[in-house]
């Protein structure tokens, strides 16, 4: 058993081709996806594969020198942006990590934050195959993936849909039994014409109850006299 | 996931489940999903959570109670056996949860 899916090395270099890699563990940021790995998984996965911490660099105006610092200064300096670095990442970076497992961190630098979170929302998506609604909400909102994948973000609408469907359904099959005039009792009279006694006449809805006149008890002694029946036998057995 | 959630209530109408088989065996099989740790993949490991489901269901006779099982454990059937392709007969309980959700919104795409 694969207790994590690792990444396919060569989907990794394709997407990381020109990303600056550095072994150690991922600098200060925010994370993109919301749930990550926990628990004894961790150190699992940590004794056959390295972690990978993968770290979008907003620098708009292309000052940063070392990303891997960059990140690591204050938030707040440029422009009032709470965080100039995003990761992407299975599991959060805590410090016991580092004596288990082998970690590696790939940067890049973007001059635009929405590319900055797209690329990350695509490699978890198409690389690691992470399904859209494990991505924060707010990344999601930013990059306008809410706009291309709705699902991702609200399923209220789809919860409607199956309300509506299940209330089509309901008259659907509610209405086909009723075209005979509905009862069970209506087959043994060989047209279902007819509806049961006490039960509400649909009088002039066909020609078969207009004709009946008397409802369920006139068709029924007509039935009997035609079989040659005892008229309140065929009634209990019929009309119960 | 309370959307999830959500979602899975409207599986305990008899007319949801009957028109959306497959979601709503997926909606099941996420719910089952423990918190971690490993799970072993087996179509019988959902009878009993299904016929709970069913429990829940207003107005079905012991009849349509059969007939519904079967048709949810032949859906459910179905969805072991692609997350066997996938995941292996023997997953943590992490990737089948993301594997269950990846078909979930599948599901719901088409509706959408």
């Amino acid at each position: 058993m694969t207790p994590l899916s690792p990444i396919k090395s060569e989907d990794l270099k394709r997407f990381l081709s020109g990303w600056e890699r550095r072994e150690a563990p991922p600098p200060p940021g925010v994370y993109v996806v919301e749930e990550l790995y926990s628990g004894r998984l961790v150190e699992e996965y940590c004794a056959r594969y390295h972690l990978i911490y993968l770290v979008a660099v907003y620098d708009r105006e292309g000052t940063c020198r070392d990303l891997y610092q960059c990140c690591s200064s204050p938030p707040g300096e440029d422009g009032g942006i709470a965080s100039r670095c995003f990761i992407f990442a299975d599991v959060a970076w805590r410090e016991e990590l580092a004596e288990k497992c082998r970690v590696e961190t790939y940067l890049y630098r973007f001059g635009d934050i929405r590319d900055a979170l797209r690329t990350l929302l695509e490699f978890g998506m198409h690389v690691k195959g992470i399904p859209c609604t494990y991505f924060s909400l707010p990344v999601l909102k930013v990059t306008g993936w809410c706009e291309v994948d709705p699902i991702c973000c609200d399923v209220s609408s789809i919860r409607e849909k199956l309300v509506e469907s299940a209330a089509q359904r309901r008259m659907d099959t509610s209405a086909s039994p009723r075209s005979g005039e509905g009862d069970e009792t209506d087959g043994a009279f060989g047209g279902g014409e007819s509806t049961v006694e006490g039960a509400p006449s649909k009088g002039g809805e066909s020609a078969g109850s207009s004709e009946a006149g008397g409802g369920c008890g006139e068709l029924i002694r007509r039935v009997a006299e035609a079989l040659g029946a005892d008229v309140d036998r065929l009634k209990t057995c019929l009309c119960r | 996931m309370p959307l999830i959630e959500s979602l899975f209530r409207e599986c305990r109408r008899r007319e949801v489940a009957e028109a959306h088989l497959r979601l709503c065996a997926l909606l099941l099989m996420y719910s089952s999903v423990p918190g971690r740790g490993v799970v072993y993949l087996r179509t019988t490991a959902y009878r009993v959570p299904v016929q709970r489901l069913l429990e829940d269901m207003a107005g079905l006779t012991g009849e349509d109670k059969r007939v519904l099982m079967q048709k949810f454990m032949k859906a459910v059937g179905e969805v072991v056996s692609e997350l066997k392709r996938e995941v292996g007969g023997v997953a943590s309980a992490e990737n089948l949860r993301r594997a269950l959700l990846r078909r979930l919104l599948e599901e719901l795409r088409k509706l959408a």
